[in-house]
């Protein structure tokens, strides 16, 4: 199914909720909004599900408006944060439950069941209360819930949240195998980086209940569309200089207090004469090196297989990631190299890019 | 467009013409003559459908319509004013068939209890009562306003689906809103309405009259208005001071303080008397304050040597009639008390102890302050109670003895207007009573809802679709 | 020096003993009237006749056994007013019950034009006391008796209208309790229902009663006492033993003073505790919270 939102916007009084959010979603494709909490995302999702009426705007189902269309006739499945699975009822009253209100025979009701508790590897634990099961095992049986009446959508929201590391990481690609076997757009919010970059196709990414970005995960890492999508995306976050870009000898320069760079003439040539911009780097673009710009070692943190440490260049920090047993310690004097090909410019009013 | 309308308005076509036929089939005598009334012209000459009958002394029997028949003319109004807004408007909204659905309904039954109590009192005056035509024809005319209402609804429904998911809501809302107009809104009403008539037993067949605000004049000059105003506040104030708020706070701060277990103990206990059967509370409590050889107090006293040994509650009304109801209501301001005290960080009492603070030091420097506002809710709350209540003191001494030894505002105005203390029920006359009492209540709910900010509990629902 | 100081210490050990006594004292005194209230109801049933605290027999002396005072059981009037207890209680517990659910559901969890004004409205009715409404409610009964058929069952004189009428008048606080009991529920398991597909109605029987069944039984609780307690409104609104419960039929019963009466009135009172003190004995935990949490207090 085909999804379109059209300057789709909720507001509670003076709060906003979602700000006229734009996108048009494949069909088949699977699509996650990240932001951080309170970014509208989730409001933006059940403004979809059909639980909120969107205070203007519209939302399209293969071209036609599903405003006034109650959730229950929109085909669609919905996993949530907290499962949300009904606590009085068996494994398999809940996973029935969709197909009892649209009045399955018992017999096909009872092979659905079997048939995609089978999938989610819980078919034998369908006499189970939800109470008596692990977090992963109940998320499964919200999972089967949605998938049991075949919908066209399905919509997550933070699935995995309350799931520990080891089993985030399994589910994480058993969802995404699933969607790309059974072909369901999808809709998956996180607040997680790594979740939206590992198993979308494209990514949404949202600020204050506005649409920042939307685009496939390696563009959106490569070429941010905002500061904040920049510095949102990516981990360690991007590091930010106030510079001015000069060309001097045919070379475009990035200057700031502390630092002077060379950058390639097709990034420069779109920064010069503004001003004041702003640079972002990549952590892995700054190495430790003999010559460069110098600092000095503000904070060293172990990450194990790397050391965070953050350097003090004038009056901004800068963070890299560095080989661990260096023995470096705060307050030592480092030289930083940086590699400026994929060096991103901001404006610093607007905050949008000025590269792409 | 102009077919929107029409459906819309269809309704009124069906709603306006009933409205003027149920009038004139009350009020024309031209139209009652055409249908025939038989039985009411042949009795008084008038066409009013319901009533009563009554038998003067001199043996005429006389028939009196009752005021709901008159009802039918506010159904009338109602209709066209709601058609003239309707048309001014272009459009229907919710209201014009919820409007006139409700009207119709009420009209409806309105007649038919009036048919109903008019041929019972016919019953036991020995005449045999018929529906008139008049009367029928205003049932029929109530019935398709109702369904005028109900068409009006659907209209309203079609056009705008939003109207059929706010029906939905007030579908779980209707039983509920309906029960509170019929025994709260309306008998607020007819309280308002009965303080200004005559109304009593004594006349309740006979015409009985607006008297303005005699009823008021009458209660401010009774002779005995002054010492039943202070035994209210006397009987308010002392159960407030002694055990409402006093025990309660005693009780709470004694089990709170003491192992869990005994402290959940003597709360149990204490709770007993609330949950015992008012009338099996009252006989205990009578057994009491016996003679002898029966009275339980009266043996105590033998038993420490006491000649003085009366019927106590002849001799202590007051006394009793504020432990008797104390000890009723002293458990509700010792479970807010406990629950508050309770939820007090340990942290601070350890601390305090640790300052070294004494236990009463502790109770009035850091428990008191915390629970000030569980204190004042308790206080406020349990004032509007006592003020109102009367139950006990019925029970228990019946305002005596003698005159109005005990007697509250809240019984005088039960008993003038419900029990027939002097032979009959002034209905009116304890009206006048009770809505004082009603308008003190009314102000005093709100007025500590928005002190203790009771909306702030109020959430926003979290789903829009209904 | 040192001895002073032992001294002071087992001084203040004793002190600190008899300080920490002192609430029990205090309970136990405060709760004597109480006690000895119950102890002459079940001591009175089962005697001839009680001076005092002491049951005796005819001749005065201690003793007089007997189950003579339990011969009202006999009587086809008190099973009458005991079925007409019972109903009352009944119909409170459901019409209470039901109703409180289905309106506390909506104005908990559904956004509708009106929710605002009737959640204040119900906030003001839950602290406005009904008692004196009673003169016009009379008014509004007899108004339902006049309807044919309808008037039979809940008009003037009737058990339904004794009962309809106490179902009104609890409505708010019943109204009230649930609401908090809606309002901790998840939203998301609501949510997950409607995209299931199910209706508000069938969202509200199936997934959400379900949750709130401790809360349910609370009300239940209280409204069982409430109505089988029930004395004024029955007085007020029922005319003769037909309609009459048992607290008005008690009462009428008690207004005769002679000593084999009193303990007659003691046994139909033990009759009318039972089904209170067995609540009192098995729900104790419930009892304290909802009495102490949303229930209005008394007087």
């Amino acid at each position: 199914m085909k999804v379109e939102l059209v300057n789709l916007t909720k507001r509670w009084g003076d709060v906003v909720g979602a700000d006229g959010i734009n996108l048009t979603i494949e069909h088949g494709e699977f699509v996650a909004f990240l932001g951080p909490s309170g970014c509208g995302k989730t409001t933006t999702l059940l403004m979809v599900a059909g639980i909120y009426k969107p205070t203007a705007g519209e939302i399209l189902f293969d071209g036609k408006v599903v405003n006034a269309v109650p959730p229950k006739d929109r085909n669609i499945g919905m996993v949530f944060q907290s499962y949300a699975l009904y606590p009085h009822m068996t494994v398999f009253q809940n996973i029935s439950y969709p197909l009892k209100l649209k009045k399955v025979p018992k017999e096909e009701m009872q092979k659905r069941v079997q048939r995609v508790a089978d999938m989610m590897g819980i078919g034998h634990l369908l006499d189970r209360k939800p109470a008596q099961l692990s977090g992963g095992q109940q998320q499964r049986v919200a999972l089967g819930r949605a998938l049991v009446k075949e919908p066209q959508l399905l919509l997550f929201d933070e699935p995995l949240s309350n799931l520990d590391a080891r089993l985030r990481l399994s589910m994480r690609s058993e969802i995404k195998r699933l969607q790309i076997d059974l072909g369901i757009t999808s809709i998956y919010v996180t607040h997680d980086q790594v979740e939206a970059m590992t198993m979308a196709d494209r990514v949404a990414v949202m600020k204050d209940g506005k649409l920042q970005a939307f685009s496939p995960p390696d563009e959106l890492y490569e070429r941010p569309k905002t500061l904040f999508v920049a510095g949102f995306v990516g981990n360690p976050p991007m590091n930010f200089f106030d510079v001015e870009v000069v060309i001097e000898n045919g070379e475009y320069h990035a200057r700031g207090v502390g630092i002077d760079l060379v950058v390639p003439a097709e990034r420069g040539e779109k920064a010069v004469g503004r001003g004041k911009v702003i640079m972002g780097v990549r952590p892995e673009h700054v190495s430790l090196a003999d010559e460069g710009a110098s600092g000095v070692i503000n904070i060293v943190e172990p990450l194990g297989r790397d050391d965070l440490i953050d350097v003090r260049i004038g009056e901004t920090d800068v963070q890299l990631l560095v080989e661990p047993g260096l023995g470096l310690r705060i307050g030592d004097h480092v030289k930083l190299h940086f590699d400026t090909e994929n060096v991103q410019f901001f404006d610093p009013d607007t905050e949008k890019s000025l590269l792409w | 467009m102009s077919s929107k309308r029409f459906r819309g308005l269809a309704g009124y076509v069906l709603a306006a013409p009933a409205a003027v036929l149920a009038v004139a089939a009350f009020y024309l005598p031209w139209v009652s003559f055409i249908v025939n009334d038989k039985l009411f012209s042949t009795l008084t000459g008038r066409h009013i459908a319901a009533g009563t009958v009554i038998q003067k002394g001199s043996g005429e029997i006389v028939f009196r319509g009752s005021v709901m028949n008159h009802f039918i003319l506010v159904v009338a109004a109602v209709t066209f004013l709601s058609l003239i807004v309707a048309w001014q408007r272009r459009r229907l909204v919710l209201w014009d068939g919820l409007a006139l659905a409700i009207l119709g309904a009420m009209g409806f039954f309105g007649i038919l209890s009036g048919f109903g109590v008019a041929s019972r009192k016919a019953g036991i005056a020995g005449v045999d009562m018929e529906m008139t035509y008049g009367m029928a024809l205003a049932l029929l005319a109530s019935l398709l306003i109702f369904v005028a209402g109900v068409w009006n609804t659907v209209a309203v429904t079609r056009e705008d689906p939003s109207v059929k998911g706010t029906l939905g809501a007030w579908g779980f809302m209707a039983p509920t809103a309906f029960l509170v107009m019929v025994f709260f809104f309306i008998p607020a009403f007819i309280l308002f309405i009965l303080s200004l008539t005559d109304l009593s037993s004594s006349n309740f067949s006979e015409p009985w009259h607006f008297i303005g605000l005699e009823n008021y004049r009458r209660m401010f000059s009774d002779r005995f208005f002054p010492k039943i105003l202070g035994n209210t506040i006397r009987y308010v104030s002392l159960t407030l001071i002694f055990f409402n708020v006093g025990m309660a706070l005693v009780l709470a701060l004694l089990t709170s303080h003491i192992r869990r277990r005994a402290g959940f103990f003597f709360r149990m206990i204490w709770l007993l008397p609330r949950i015992t059967p008012s009338v099996v509370y009252i006989v205990m409590w009578r057994r009491m304050v016996q003679q002898p050889p029966y009275g339980i107090i009266n043996q105590v006293l033998g038993w420490l040597g006491v000649e003085h040994q009366p019927y106590w509650l002849n001799e202590q009304p007051w006394l009793f009639v504020i432990l008797v109801n104390g000890f009723v209501g002293a458990s509700f301001g010792m479970l807010i008390f406990s629950s508050a005290i309770e939820s007090i960080p340990k942290d601070l009492f350890v601390a305090a102890r640790v300052d070294g603070a004494s236990t009463w030091q502790i109770v009035r420097d850091i428990t008191l302050p915390l629970i000030k506002w569980p204190l004042l809710f308790v206080t406020s709350y349990q004032t509007l109670s006592l003020l109102v209540s009367f139950e006990y003191i019925l029970l228990l001494t019946n305002g005596g003895p003698g005159l109005f030894t005990t007697e509250v505002w809240a019984l005088t105005s039960y008993k003038r207007a419900l029990f027939t203390y002097f032979g009959t029920n002034q209905w009116g006359y304890g009206a006048a009573w009770g809505l004082v009492l009603v308008v003190i209540a009314i102000v005093a709910s709100v007025v500590y809802l928005r002190v203790f900010r009771f909306d702030e509990l109020v959430q926003e629902p979290k789903i829009d679709v209904l | 020096m040192t001895t002073t100081t032992f001294e002071v210490e087992a001084k203040s050990g004793l002190w600190r003993k008899i300080v920490s006594a002192l609430p029990y004292v205090a309970l136990s005194i405060s709760i004597i009237p109480i006690l000895v209230g119950y102890y002459w109801v079940i001591i009175a049933t089962f005697s001839y006749r009680t001076e005092g605290l002491f049951p005796v027999d005819a001749n005065g002396n201690i003793g007089g056994f007997t189950l003579q005072n339990w011969q009202f059981l006999l009587d086809p009037q008190i099973w009458r007013v005991t079925l007409n207890s019972f109903l009352i209680a009944i119909g409170m517990v459901i019409g209470v019950g039901f109703l409180s659910t289905l309106t506390g559901y909506a104005l908990s969890r559904m956004n509708f034009r009106g929710r605002k004004g009737f959640l204040g409205l119900t906030l003001v009715l839950h602290a406005f006391r009904p008692e004196l409404l009673l003169i016009a409610i009379f008014q509004v009964l007899l108004f339902i008796a006049g309807i044919p058929l309808l008037g039979k069952v809940f008009g003037f004189n009737t058990v339904g209208g004794v009962a309809l009428v106490m179902v009104a008048l609890e409505l708010p606080l019943g109204i009230w309790l649930m609401k908090g009991f809606f309002d901790n529920l998840s939203w998301d398991m609501e949510r997950a229902a409607l995209i299931d597909g199910a209706s508000r109605f069938r969202v509200w029987w199936e997934i959400i009663l379900p949750q709130v069944k401790p809360g349910l039984a609370a009300l239940a609780i209280f409204n069982f006492i409430a109505g089988w307690n029930a004395y004024l409104i029955p007085f007020t609104f029922t005319i003769g033993a037909k309609v009459s419960n048992l607290s008005v039929y008690l009462n009428q019963f008690s207004g005769d003073t002679s000593p084999t009466g009193w303990n007659q009135v003691a046994a139909v009172g033990l009759f009318q505790l039972l089904p209170i003190l067995i609540f009192f004995i098995f729900t104790q935990e419930t009892l304290l919270s909802i009495y102490g949490g949303g229930a209005k207090g008394g007087t």
